[in-house]
């Protein structure tokens, strides 16, 4: 393997990995906080990509520029629908055994494709790579996809971005309270279910926004949400339940993984992610930077 | 008249009058159809089911099969070959279906194909390609209206013979999904490339998982190689994302393209002039109606379009409404819905197409659909890309694996 080819899996392994990171920091978010398993997180996903679909190709089809218009409004729409699944839906799971959760998000994700099935059909449908990212640049004599800087740029703000939010603002330090201590944090007067919806909003919001950078380099059909489902347990299990960094660590290296990984065995293409998760929870049970969930005291 | 006879009157009045509702309320014909009508690939499901759909209407409102209506029944497989059996047991238990005629996905296939034998009731594939439905697992009650993997590559194979020179086409790379559909394309186009080709080697073979969307490092992969020519047998959505990837990245410069199972118009109908198309790229057309001399074919297409509200006509719809076809004319020359008399007058039937005649094998139930293709282009008039210029190998029947072979492997078996 050559040096060429070796930069360029690894570009191409780092843009997939942003758009794995996308889509899983919030579910990682999600259930850091509300210790809520929502099987619905990549339904939510494809919503944001049919959105842009719609948005982009449909309602503001003649709209110069339209994409970057749609990667502010698709996002906005799955925060709204975030919002009413949680105060509707999800509230009345809390505390409640796993496997009421699994069946509660697990349905709701069949609801929500077939109503994307409703609204949009059954067709493959597609959204071009907006400008300025057409085309792609010359790299060591091979073409990367210009797409993929903005993939990395968009990854890594909002990494920064969640990092900053969590560690530097109110907000944030009300939500680590929150997932720190629920009942401590409700006894020091904070609006406990605020926060829990405003996260939910958030990784909904997260969720739709990968959607969208997903939408431009991917086919937006029924079913994808399956794909990226996998991907995204396995992120935020290596990474660490609730943790941005881990979950922005075991992105890049499951993107890597699956770069790399064909080059020298593709007939094992299926299971790297899987093998991936097994030698990091032999290594490190907790992902590798989480930490062991507390209990919450009973009173 | 005499006393007793206005009873007698009245009861043979009653007794004719029964009878004569027992003829005009005829039991219907029922025609199963089970098929993939949700998730991603239901736009296969609901393109077959136009055309099942508008040869039932037409027939009903001449009469019927022997003055019995015809009646369809959908069933969602899910492409799910355990929910596919169910649903066709409910089907032909308590639905009393007299055929079935559908299914999507070889898995699906096999799984009905070894219950309808069971059942002896006749099975019509309209849509799942495997080879192995017909000939190695293929049995008496199993039939398909549709070309086969075989017959799809053979026909890409040779027109990538026609249109590109030897040396253009010798490093050869493949690019197919890990699973069943993916290896038989790998096998069954190396072998026949090798003899149209002597002198080609295999540069790569990549075999992505089936749910693959990232095609990213496959393309770099394919880039860094030596190769001249791709084969690969992607579809619908995951061709798509693919194409979006690679015309970018320069693949298409770099290779000539065949994909055996690409172009299909139930994917290519959503690409409008100005989307990332690999123009230039052959792959298939099952039924170029835009591009062949008889009028009746445009017909034909007009009308399914007008049924299904689309703007394309899909070859699985002509497939459908040719089966029912078929199986009136089998009926009521058998005069009886007997499955056994049906399949002995379908075995080795010459079938009318507006693509010529096409012929039921008597050694596997295969219709020896002619497949065309050519290179990949926006179609004027249609506004989506599909082969403007199709061609046809000199001899469609020798697309498909003789009868010949078809007896070997199932005596491996």
């Amino acid at each position: 393997m050559n040096l060429q080819l070796a930069v360029m899996q690894l570009l191409n392994g780092l843009g997939s990995g942003m758009i794995i990171f996308l889509v899983a920091i919030g579910l990682s978010i999600i259930f850091g906080t509300l210790k809520v398993l929502n099987l619905a997180h990549a339904a939510i996903y494809m919503l944001g990509a049919y959105l842009c679909f719609w948005l982009s190709q449909i309602v503001l089809a003649h709209f110069p520029g339209n994409f970057w218009l749609v990667i502010f409004l698709a996002p906005l729409g799955t925060a709204l629908i975030g919002a009413l699944v949680e105060i509707f839906i999800i509230r009345r799971i809390y505390g409640q055994d796993l496997m009421y959760q699994f069946i509660l998000t697990f349905g709701l994700s069949l609801v929500i494709a077939d109503l994307v099935k409703l609204c949009w059909g059954m067709e493959v449908h597609y959204v071009p790579i907006p400008w300025p990212f057409q085309g792609s640049v010359p790299v060591l004599g091979a073409y990367l996809l210009k797409y993929q800087l903005f993939l990395y740029m968009a990854g890594t703000s909002v990494f920064a971005g969640l990092l900053l939010l969590m560690n530097y603002t109110k907000l944030g330090m009300l939500i680590r309270a929150v997932t720190y201590h629920r009942d401590m944090a409700n006894a020091l007067g904070i609006n406990v279910p605020k926060v829990y919806t405003g996260v939910f909003m958030l990784g909904s919001c997260l969720a739709g926004f990968g959607g969208v950078a997903a939408a431009p380099v991917t086919s937006i059909t029924l079913g994808m949400d399956h794909i990226v489902l996998v991907q995204c347990f396995i992120v935020v299990v290596i990474g660490g339940m609730g943790s941005i960094t881990g979950a922005f660590l075991g992105s890049i290296i499951l993107g890597l993984l699956n770069s790399f990984g064909i080059l020298y065995l593709p007939q094992l293409a299926l299971v790297f992610g899987f093998v991936l998760m097994a030698i990091i929870l032999i290594a490190r049970p907790y992902g590798l930077m989480g930490e062991p969930m507390e209990a919450e005291e009973k009173l | 008249m005499k006393k007793g006879a206005i009873p007698i009157i009245l009861s043979l009045i009653f007794i004719l009058g029964l009878m004569g509702t027992g003829w005009a309320e005829s039991k219907p014909i029922i025609i199963g159809n089970p098929n993939a009508f949700s998730g991603m690939m239901s736009m296969y499901g609901n393109g077959a089911a136009v055309g099942l759909e508008l040869a039932i209407e037409e027939i009903n409102a001449a009469g019927g099969i022997l003055g019995r209506p015809l009646k369809l029944i959908k069933r969602d497989t899910r492409l799910n070959p355990e929910v596919a059996v169910r649903e066709v047991k409910d089907l032909v238990l308590n639905e009393d279906a007299d055929f079935i005629i559908g299914i999507l996905s070889s898995g699906v296939g096999l799984a009905v194909s070894e219950y309808c034998k069971s059942a002896q009731k006749i099975l019509i594939i309209l849509e799942a390609r495997s080879t192995k439905i017909t000939e190695e697992k293929g049995h008496r009650y199993v039939f398909r209206f549709a070309s086969n993997f075989s017959s799809r590559d053979s026909a890409v194979l040779d027109a990538a013979a026609k249109l590109w020179p030897k040396d253009e086409t010798d490093k050869i790379c493949q690019l197919n999904l890990d699973y069943e559909q993916g290896k038989n394309a790998y096998q069954d186009t190396m072998k026949k490339w090798k003899k149209a080709n002597p002198g080609m080697e295999l540069v790569t073979a990549l075999w992505p998982p089936l749910g693959t969307s990232d095609w990213a490092p496959y393309i770099s992969k394919l880039m860094a190689s030596k190769g001249n020519f791709l084969i690969h047998a992607l579809y619908g959505g995951a061709w798509m994302a693919f194409v979006k990837q690679a015309l970018p990245m320069g693949l298409y410069q770099k290779f000539h393209v065949v994909g055996s199972c690409a172009g299909d118009l139930e994917t290519t109908h959503v690409l409008k002039k100005g989307s990332p198309v690999p123009t230039g790229m052959v792959t298939i057309a099952e039924w170029p109606y835009w591009a062949l001399d008889n009028p009746k074919a445009q017909e034909m297409a007009d009308k399914i379009m007008k049924k299904g509200k689309l703007n394309y006509a899909s070859p699985h719809a002509y497939g459908g409404y040719l089966a029912i076809y078929t199986l009136k004319e089998a009926i009521e020359k058998v005069g009886a819905v007997d499955t056994e008399k049906v399949i002995d007058y379908m075995e080795g039937k010459q079938i009318e197409s507006n693509m010529g005649p096409m012929t039921i094998r008597a050694c596997d139930h295969q219709v020896t659909w002619p497949v065309y293709a050519g290179e990949l282009e926006f179609i004027p008039g249609a506004g989506w890309p599909s082969v403007k210029d199709p061609s046809l190998p000199d001899n469609v029947g020798s697309m498909y694996n003789s009868c010949e072979e078809v007896a070997k492997l199932r005596q491996a078996q």
